[in-house]
């Protein structure tokens, strides 16, 4: 401990004796350590750290699979659920939950809420338990068992954190609810970025009227998603061996709406993350070259030093001093400096962690959870030692086999021993070049990709469109009223000024709501499990003017179509390519399968063909798609959608009012101009891009610095050669090129090996990628263009040096 | 105390072999104050390394009292120096970021003895060698002649039974040279062997014998060689 703590004593003094070098080499290691730090503290968030629920690694995720379709991770039918609740042995309890929206009234202004429809064994399969009253009773799931739970958040904002909340009646979509409990402030779920407030039981959409099936009652109707725990001992495996035999028993007995469906089990973690999951190790493997980048940088700094550094070396040893405490020594002083740069790498990572979080896409679940914690400063302190460990041993390594005799002499470092460890410091360089390329390729790659992706049309000009989303609850607006409330509302909307139209839809493209139906063609009858598949969208008339989709065929919706008019639909160029190739579509008939109301869905004429639209991002694929239009098929929740010539603040404005004109407990939420749900769409991928180009920009950055370092040292050593060949009439321009032909040399080897590492390597991107290949020439051209310019910078500096190097000095130099 | 028989050094280079040194026998007794002599390149520093252990790469036989120095690994060694050597340099080569102080228990640091027990040893030499008031200072606040005293100093404090001293008077003037070569004989008075490389014949002549070296052969002073070659047979 005496040893350790003189040398620690004596590296500190030895640091702060060459503050130049100790800043370089710290700021270096801050970096790389810093950006470790920031990337592990999003993967501790979202991979590592348990959910926040009792026994986290029990809960698994029950969606469903559709063999026709190939779609996976698909929502659930309220009656396959109960039956695969009712059927398991695997799981101790089972849990649905749907997404909701509700307009809160009779507390201040109305507003509207984010929460969530869940059955009420939620709250036992996560093991949480509420801040005040219960959780739900197994029988609060029956319909017209109004109760509800609001979230912490909600409780203070919104009922002044009233501890006599529990039994008070409240106004949801103008229907009565008993609150019968709060969760505590830590409680969230589901756990992404606009989390629930409040939750509310399965009651509601298992309501019907007019004797129709409600939603929670039809077999075909996917809109819940599952969690469940595992009984104790039960891997996943064999809980998907268990619903599998469920499934194929359901697909036997229900044929029309459950022969292709399937249930597929993941971890709940696992589910979470498996969008972000291959981005989150692409960053890993991005940071990591960029700390071992930071590293080579710094050893090479230290090789540099090193030389200076052979006679002390040497002292020792001739004092008594062992290989091993000469090589402890060393590696004590490069610990220090590693936890140096550790501690300035968290701070800068505390600082980035935040800025992760700000520009993070919303996708990103568990945002709230990235911090800086226990486990990250671990890492950090680890990864310190670690890299403290790797540069520090090359150069402690070598410094201890130097000749102590030599070294001890006048003249101090050998020329072999500066010649080999010049060429140790080279293939460091080559090295940095090798991952700079690497990751710089990546970034190329995914920059290209995304251009590629904002190319995309579309099909539908998002520009100056504003969007925001009213709901009309049942409770108070009927049906027939609801088609009258838009019937209302929008020439209203269109006569405000600057607006050059208005319309209405549910859902709205890049929205993130999504219906799906079968539907079933005129004179071609198939069983009801082979019917082919539509997006569904309903409308008001002008809306494909309002959006500018084009109309190719037939007419858009307008005054007749009426609920008491022919039943008409509006289809894409997509379902009328796959449905009606090479046919006129126009006058024929399909029946999508979604109904509002008493009586079956109707058979419904086409009326036009418009053009197809991009659904849920710019990358999906045109998908078939139907459009209904209001009128006759009333929804309570639409997004009304504004073309203006106005700032989208003022039209915002207009929009409330106008629609506050008309229900005062209407609020208009989640305004955003439709270029905004666009760009929404585009976070995902141009997060990951600015991420990695900065990587790559730094490493970039790092690896220049290292090798105008090496050139410099280089120039530096051959001072004396340089003078004697300028003395033997060698021009300057000569010596530029023989000090930019060494670097340039050093710059091909590492390109060259880097292209072969970089072609091995970025088939990890094929599934970030759009448009473009893993091994775009286009961008390997251009980085390995970009890095050999970085060469050359990079040594233009040192060959100016030479070129100015006097021969009389020079020659008097040794 | 010291017996070098057939040994030899060279370097590989291209052109075959470059000797450095050729067949030393050698005996040195305790107490004994050598001199070594001998133009540029004759191999001096070069048999200081050998007897001070820091070069390891040579051939033939070195016995330190009745250690097979030729038989030793590196470690056993090392172990070896640390116990019988102390070494004085021309260069002075104190640690120039260390204190007189520090730089005193440097040597001590590395033979594990206790800091209480390295501070008083430090505090003694320092009264010895009657710098205390420098203890303080950095090398480079020191002259010439009081940095190569701090050295001597530093040799001597782990109490060596052998001071290897190259050149140590070499980078003094000459009332610093004597202050230095009186302190030597001092300590060789008090029993310590000396071996001192010099180029100066009034500083040669504070040793009881003199070796000359030249290309690397001693060609005067081995007057032990024949007791020696005797002895090995």
């Amino acid at each position: 401990m005496d040893k350790f703590l003189q040398d620690l004593k004596y590296g500190i003094r030895m640091l702060a004796k060459s503050p130049g070098f100790t800043a370089i080499a710290i700021l270096t290691l801050a970096l790389g350590i810093g950006a470790n730090t920031a990337i592990f503290s999003v993967v501790n968030a979202e991979l590592l750290r348990p959910l926040p629920f009792r026994d986290a690694t029990r809960l698994v995720s029950v969606a469903s699979t559709n063999s026709r379709t190939h779609a996976a991770a698909a929502s659930l039918s309220y009656p396959d659920f109960l039956d695969l609740r009712a059927q398991n042995q695997v799981f101790e309890n089972m849990a649905a939950y749907t997404d909701g929206s509700f307009t809160l009234t009779g507390i201040d202004q109305p507003a509207h809420i984010v929460g969530s429809s869940v059955t009420a064994s939620l709250f036992d399969v996560l093991g949480v338990t509420p801040e005040l009253g219960r959780t739900f009773l197994p029988d609060e799931d029956q319909p017209h068992r109004h109760s509800v739970i609001l979230s912490h958040e909600l409780w203070t904002s919104r009922f002044a954190s009233d501890p006599h909340v529990i039994g008070r009646s409240i106004q949801l979509d103008k229907s009565a609810y008993t609150v019968v409990g709060v969760m505590p402030a830590s409680f969230r779920y589901p756990l992404q970025r606009q989390t629930s407030t409040l939750w509310t039981t399965m009651a509601p959409l298992l309501e019907s009227s007019d004797g129709v099936p409600s939603l929670g009652e039809q077999r075909g109707a996917h809109f819940l998603r599952s969690i469940a725990r595992l009984k104790p001992g039960v891997t996943v495996p064999q809980a998907q061996a268990a619903l599998d035999v469920i499934t194929t028993s359901l697909a036997k007995q229900y044929p029309d709406t459950d022969k292709y469906w399937g249930a597929q089990v993941v971890a709940e973690q696992d589910r979470m993350t498996r969008t972000i999951r291959p981005a989150l190790f692409v960053m890993m493997i991005a940071v990591g070259f960029v700390l071992l980048i930071a590293c080579v940088n710094v050893a090479n700094l230290l090789l540099a030093r090193a030389t200076a550094r052979t006679r002390e070396i040497a002292i020792r040893a001739a004092l008594g001093a062992g290989r091993n405490r000469l090589i402890k020594q060393l590696l004590t002083e490069s610990f220090v400096l590693a936890l140096i740069a550790g501690g300035i790498g968290l701070l800068l990572a505390m600082w980035g962690s935040e800025i992760l979080v700000r520009l993070s896409p919303e996708q990103l679940p568990r945002i709230s959870e990235i911090h800086v914690d226990g486990w990250v400063m671990a890492f950090t302190l680890s990864l310190a030692m670690l890299t403290g460990f790797l540069f520090g041993l090359a150069p402690a390594m070598h410094v201890s086999h130097s000749s102590i005799v030599d070294a001890l002499k006048e003249g101090a470092l050998s020329v072999t021993a500066s010649k080999e460890r010049f060429g140790l410091r080279s293939s460091l360089v080559v090295v940095e070049m090798v991952l700079a390329l690497v990751l710089l390729v990546s970034a190329g790659l995914l920059i290209r990709s995304l251009v590629r992706l904002q190319q995309v049309s579309p099909g539908f000009d998002p520009q100056n469109v504003m969007a925001a989303s009213i709901d009309l609850p049942d409770a108070k607006y009927p049906d027939a009223n609801k088609a009258e409330f838009y019937r209302n509302l929008l020439p209203k909307l269109q006569a405000l000024p600057g607006v050059q139209s208005a319309a209405a839809i549910y859902p709205l493209p890049m929205g993130g709501d999504e219906i799906r139906t079968t539907f079933q063609l005129e004179g071609r009858p198939v069983s009801k499990s082979e019917e082919p598949v539509t997006s569904l969208r309903d409308i008001t008339p002008n809306y494909f003017s309002t959006m500018r989709i084009p109309l190719l065929q037939g007419r858009d919706f307008d005054a007749r179509d009426d609920a008491k008019s022919t039943p008409v639909v509006i289809i894409n160029e997509a379902l009328a390519q796959q449905t009606f190739p090479g046919e006129n579509p126009i006058g024929k008939h399909i029946k999508p399968g979604i109904s509002v109301g008493p009586g079956e869905a109707a058979m419904r004429e086409i009326i036009g063909v418009v053009g197809n639209v991009k659904f849920s991002d710019l990358a999906s694929e045109w998908l078939p798609e139907s459009y209904v239009p209001v009128a006759q098929l009333p929804f309570g929740s639409m997004t009304l959608v504004v073309r203006s010539t106005q700032d989208a603040h003022a039209v915002v404005k207009m929009m409330t009012e106008t629609v506050q004109s008309m229900d005062p407990d209407m609020p208009a939420y989640a305004p955003k101009t439709v270029a905004e749900y666009l760009e929404g769409t585009l976070s995902v991928p141009r997060f990951n891009t600015v991420l990695l180009a900065l990587f790559a920009g730094l490493a970039m950055l790092l690896t220049a610095v290292g090798l105008y370092g090496v050139i410099s040292y280089s120039v530096a050593q051959r001072t004396h050669e340089i003078g004697i060949r300028m003395a033997l009439g060698a021009k300057p321009q000569d010596m530029m090129r023989l000090i930019v032909g060494q670097g340039m040399k050093l710059g091909l080897i590492g390109v060259g090996i880097g292209f072969a590492v970089a072609i091995a390597l970025t088939h990890f991107l094929s599934s970030m990628l759009f448009g473009v290949s893993s091994t775009d020439p286009v961008s390997f051209a251009g980085v390995i263009c970009l890095l050999m310019v970085v060469v050359l910078v990079a040594c233009y500096v040192p060959a100016r040096r030479a070129m100015r190097v006097d021969p009389m000095i020079a020659l008097r130099h040794e | 105390m010291i017996r070098l028989i057939d040994v030899e050094k060279f370097y590989e280079s291209g052109a075959g072999k470059t000797w450095v040194l050729r067949r030393i026998n050698l005996e040195i007794r305790e107490g004994d104050f050598i001199t070594v002599m001998g133009p540029s390149g004759a191999g001096k520093s070069t048999l200081m390394g050998i007897i001070g252990m820091l070069d390891g790469a040579w051939k033939g036989e070195y016995h330190l009292f009745d250690n097979a120095v030729h038989k030793l690994d590196n470690r056993r060694r090392v172990e070896l120096h640390k116990k019988y050597i102390g070494f004085v340099f021309q260069q002075y080569h104190l640690l120039d970021n260390l204190t007189v102080a520090e730089n005193l228990d440097l040597p001590l640091s590395y033979r594990d003895i206790k800091k209480v027990e390295r501070e008083g040893m430090v505090a003694d030499i320092l009264d010895r060698f009657q710098i205390v008031g420098k203890k303080s200072l950095f090398p480079n606040q020191l002259s010439g002649g009081q940095q190569q005293i701090v050295a001597v100093a530093r040799a001597v404090i782990g109490r060596p039974k052998l001071i290897l001293a190259d050149e140590p008077t070499g980078s003094l003037h000459s009332s610093q040279g004597k202050m230095i070569m009186d302190l030597l004989r001092k300590l060789n008075s008090e029993g310590t062997t000396i071996i001192q490389v010099t180029h100066n014949n009034e500083w040669a002549a504070y040793g009881n014998r003199i070796i000359q070296l030249a290309d690397g052969w001693i060609v005067d002073g081995q007057n032990t060689v024949g007791t020696v070659a005797a002895a090995s047979q």
